[in-house]
């Protein structure tokens, strides 16, 4: 199982994955026309690493994703909450940027796993 | 930006455009992925450039416009479409419109939608969200229907919406989303 860097463009987040400290970070903006082609292989990826027991770390920081992406998120989360691991959830939100901390609200609100609302500078 | 176009869509110009609203930018054409990219670019470099827009304000301008943009390359990437972003100092509000073409067939379940949208409040438009954000199933485009969801709680229900006639069995649907204030 391989570490996942992939840098970040206009319409994609720069994905930061790594095996040994098992941790899954994405950064930057989630607004790609087919957001489940490029997702798939990340939640592929959150399988494999969950398939053994430890700690998994999520840090989200987005300045902007859209509706696509906001589901594939979903399901992202979804597979670490159904599977046998602790975990923790860091979201970062830029102060005053009420549509992102309400929308880490509401993945909070759904999952079941510890939520960490994060603000960030703007 | 413009594209040129045929005649086959002859009163695509009848946009929801109020009028005495300054146009700031307008593209008709087809949509794809990259003519999205150049206007999302364009968008976010003029609202940076905006000492008069917030930074809240900007992101909030730019994530409709992100939607309602993806809409169009998602529903009508054959035809062309229009795209409208403009102000209105009057009102004090920015708006960003669309007009495209629809299937008559497909508008009844659009015109449902939008009832919906318009009738609930801010917390039930954000519960229906939540609700649509855990569904399994998803549109052929993966976003489960959540785009007007989301035009509508970024806009706090400031949408409106308008089917006309067109040529045989399809309509024109033309959205404008406004987003306010604009602080002076």
């Amino acid at each position: 199982m391989d570490n996942i860097f992939i840098p970040g463009t206009p319409k994609t987040p720069e994905v930061s994955f790594i095996v040994e400290a098992r941790t899954l970070s994405l950064s930057g903006r989630s607004i790609p026309e087919n957001s489940i082609e490029f997702y798939s292989s990340l939640i592929a990826w959150t399988d494999t690493l969950c398939s053994s027991e430890g700690f998994v770390e999520v840090n989200i920081n987005l300045e902007y994703f859209n509706t696509s992406s906001s589901k594939c998120l979903m399901d992202l989360l979804k597979r670490i909450e159904s599977a046998n691991v602790d975990a923790q959830v860091n979201w970062h939100y830029e102060e005053d940027d009420e549509d992102m901390l309400e929308a880490g609200e509401d993945y909070d609100a759904i999952i079941d796993l510890p939520f960490k609302l994060i603000i960030t500078e703007g | 930006m413009y594209s040129e176009i045929n005649s086959s869509t002859p009163s695509l110009n009848q946009s929801s455009v109020a009028q005495g609203d300054i146009i700031i930018f307008s593209y008709r054409g087809v949509f794809k992925e990259q003519t999205s990219t150049h206007i999302l670019n364009w968008i976010e470099r003029y609202l940076n450039s905006n000492s008069t827009v917030t930074r809240p304000e900007s992101k909030k301008i730019f994530r409709a416009a992100v939607e309602l943009i993806q809409n169009l390359i998602h529903h009508s990437s054959t035809s062309d479409s229009l795209f409208v972003f403009s102000k209105s100092e009057s009102e004090n509000r920015f708006s960003l419109s669309s007009t495209n073409l629809v299937d008559t067939k497909q508008s009844g379940e659009l015109v449902s939608a939008l009832c919906a949208i318009n009738t609930i409040s801010e917390d039930e438009l954000r519960s229906l969200k939540k609700s649509v954000m855990t569904r399994d199933s998803r549109s052929e485009h993966g976003g489960g229907g959540m785009g007007l969801l989301e035009l509508a709680k970024l806009s706090n229900g400031n949408i409106e919406s308008e089917l006309l006639p067109s040529h045989q069995d399809k309509l024109l649907f033309c959205l404008s989303v406004h987003l306010k204030p604009i602080k002076a």
